[in-house]
């Protein structure tokens, strides 16, 4: 599994002739299997609905209502897996459509121009103790000897820790890592800096492979957190910009306002 | 302190809330010493604007003193007396620095729901709304201004705060409106809305060189103001259908330029403001555009249509085949108002203009509930209404017509309600 991680095709090379090796970045455009709105919105509905009959089965607890529990399991597992029929049961094809899943973690691609010569941005991300400062999601980097140690949250809260090294550094142009093994959190990644047209500044990608564990929660979780963490990855990188163009991060935390409703049903936002 | 919030459509009350904090080290704290409503604040009143919250502090146009500064203000000082534009601007960003100061890239901590809406995230805006930010807004007694180094304007000694509390947004929002017109010797100019910002529209009108200015509303007291202070030769629409007359009155040509100045809450007398009214009542459209179908369809060929009036999403039943089988040329955004507020402030002080003209009436900030109300229903001949914020309408000696222990404060006279009238 991590060997197919850090073999991955999006990842960059560390050789020397790294420009041609680096993958189009186009290649990202195209929509990931698990990308598509409608999937998720559909595959969420499916394993709520699942999990509604069971509980409506739950409460009732009669015949009719073991039928309707029993008929929640397919639309269920439909849901989080995105097969009608465990993959296993599927004679042809299984062993195909499961190396491609095995190899196929969840992708986070996100670009944006910043007004700043390459340099600069570069340095700024390289002390990753200054990731921080800019990734929600992330608590803490700390760097030493060759191995760095990250402290953040999933996108469902908890903690998650794991240790990373720098498999590819090249001052002003990319930073690519790879988490080590025993990490909590299975992921590699690269970021890169590059000139943008018109002298503009510096297009910075990110882009990041999740490993989500190789089980059914674990496939779940990346088709239902797929569009969310590549929002906050985006945002990230807004504020990453927002840091370097401006000196800090435009906020509004903090400043007053009336009563506010925890939520409010008419207006959710 | 006191402060406007929104509490949902049509409800709005002056609250205390708490004081305003520095949060970033380019903000700056103001004690506000006037607040203007502005006519875009009511259609967060009506309920037209999305992602409003409970609790959300309004008001965009306003002005005062700083009374603390953030570590990386350099700029300014405790004391000064500053004017603040309603777009927040960062100033180094792509946009900021070609003066495209209402597109600012890094004003908007809400910028993804922007971008789920528009493609990409125009800047942040005060009190207007969690998608261009979330910004508490200035209808208070202090405001917290983020990038104060870039903003706010500081006001010369001399100076009321009325005559220049404008630059704010409606000043600069009427000038653009006329920069976009590209405005040519010998044109006329065609305004929908007598409002303030078509006011200002008017008078920057004939600042860049137009030879006619024809203005269009149906309350009698805008008519009027456009005809005594703007020179405009005035057309109510209730009386006659505005682009038949418009094309009467130039000849069978057209405007060389309109300027829709109304927005996405526009009234009408012809079908198509009806069908938009029924439309937006069964919540299926956010803008009524009549008045932009009118300038579009009375435009004259190769002519330009500018457009200052706020739109929200998508509008219908827009003849976009006659913009281009005219070759129209269109402008129209937020404005871009620290481009124009150094250089019309110099218009104010030259006595070129006097935008306190367009007041028609000042209340206490306690009394903001009642002024939205009197300037959406248009009561009492409203054309602008002014909040002075604590007790700084006594101590700077503004005159209140009445007290609160004497009726209804908001019929009170004032030099705005003299000059209308």
């Amino acid at each position: 599994m991590r060997d197919a991680v850090a073999s991955g095709p999006s990842q960059p090379s560390t050789g020397h002739s790294h420009e041609s090796a680096l993958p189009s970045y186009t290649s990202y455009n195209a929509p990931p299997e698990h990308e598509s709105l409608a999937a998720i919105v559909g595959s969420a509905a499916l394993v709520f609905g699942g999990a509604a009959l069971f509980a409506y089965a739950a409460r009732e607890r009669n015949w009719k209502a073991l039928g309707v529990a029993v008929a929640g399991v397919p639309l269920a597992f439909r849901g989080a897996t995105g097969h009608w029929v465990p993959r296993a049961l599927v004679r042809e094809n299984a062993e195909a459509t499961e190396a491609v899943e095995a190899t196929a973690p969840f992708k986070v691609h996100a670009s944006l121009t910043v007004n700043k010569p390459a340099d600069e941005l570069y340095a700024f991300w390289r002390k990753l103790e200054n990731l921080p400062s800019f990734m929600k999601n992330l608590e803490s980097v700390t760097e030493e000897g060759g191995v760095s140690h990250w402290v953040g949250k999933s996108p469902l809260g908890n903690k998650l820790s794991w240790d990373a090294k720098i498999v590819d550094d090249q001052p002003g142009r990319v930073i690519s890592w790879r988490s080590l093994a025993g990490s909590e959190i299975d992921n590699s990644g690269w970021v890169r800096f590059e000139p943008a047209t018109g002298n503009r500044g510096t297009v910075v990608r990110v882009h990041m492979d999740v490993q989500t564990p190789e089980n059914l929660f674990g496939r779940a979780l990346a088709r239902l957190s797929h569009k969310g963490v590549e929002l906050e990855v985006q945002s990230d990188l807004r504020r990453f910009k927002a840091l370097m163009e401006t000196g800090e991060v435009p906020t509004t935390a903090g400043q007053p306002a009336g009563d506010r409703p925890f939520i409010n049903p008419k207006n959710p936002f | 302190m006191r402060a406007l919030c929104w509490n949902g459509t049509n409800d709005v009350r002056v609250e205390t809330v708490p004081d305003p904090k520095i949060l970033n080290q380019r903000d700056a704290i103001v004690r506000i010493t006037s607040t203007a409503i502005c006519g875009s604040d009511l259609h967060l009143l009506d309920g037209y604007i999305p992602t409003m919250q409970k609790g959300d502090i309004l008001g965009h146009e306003f002005m005062g003193e700083v009374v603390e500064l953030g570590s990386g203000v350099k700029n300014l000082a405790v004391g000064d007396r500053v004017v603040v534009p309603f777009t927040i601007s960062c100033g180094h960003c792509f946009y900021c620095e070609r003066q495209l100061f209402s597109l600012c890239d890094n004003s908007n901590p809400n910028a993804w729901m922007a971008e789920k809406a528009y493609g990409y995230s125009p800047a942040g805006l005060f009190g207007y709304s969690h998608m261009t930010g979330g910004y508490a807004g200035g209808q208070a007694e202090y405001a917290r201004v983020p990038f104060a180094d870039v903003g706010p304007l500081k006001i010369p000694e001399g100076l009321d705060d009325d005559q220049v509390l404008f630059l704010s947004d409606i000043f600069p929002t009427g000038y653009m409106a006329a920069e976009n017109c590209n405005i040519k010797p010998g044109d006329t100019v065609a305004v929908w809305g007598c409002g303030p910002v078509g006011q200002f529209a008017i008078q920057s009108a004939w600042m860049l060189g137009a030879e006619r200015v024809i203005a269009i509303d149906r309350f009698p007291e805008r008519l009027r103001l456009a005809r005594t202070w703007g020179r405009a030769e005035t057309l109510d629409y209730e009386e006659t259908g505005s682009i038949e007359a418009l094309r009467e009155m130039t000849g069978g040509q057209g405007p060389d330029s309109c300027i829709d100045a109304v927005g996405m809450e526009a009234h009408g007398t012809t079908f198509d403001a009806y069908y938009d009214k029924a439309k937006q009542a069964l919540k299926m459209e956010t803008d009524r555009p009549h008045a932009l179908r009118e300038a579009l369809q009375a435009c004259r060929k190769g002519g330009t249509v500018s457009i200052p009036g706020v739109y929200g999403g998508l509008l219908d039943k827009v003849n976009f085949g006659a913009s281009f089988q005219k070759g129209l040329t269109l402008k129209m955004g937020q404005t871009h108002v620290q481009r124009y507020m150094r250089p019309l402030l110099e218009k104010v002080v030259s006595g070129e203009i006097d935008p306190s003209r367009v007041i028609s009436h000042r209340l206490k900030l306690d009394e903001a509930a009642d002024g939205y109300k009197m300037f959406r229903d248009k009561e009492d001949h409203c054309i602008k209404i002014v909040l002075k914020p604590g007790d700084f309408g006594a101590k700077r000696g503004y005159t209140h017509g009445h007290s609160h222990e004497h009726g209804p404060s908001y019929r009170m006279g004032g030099n705005g309600g003299e000059q209308v009238s």
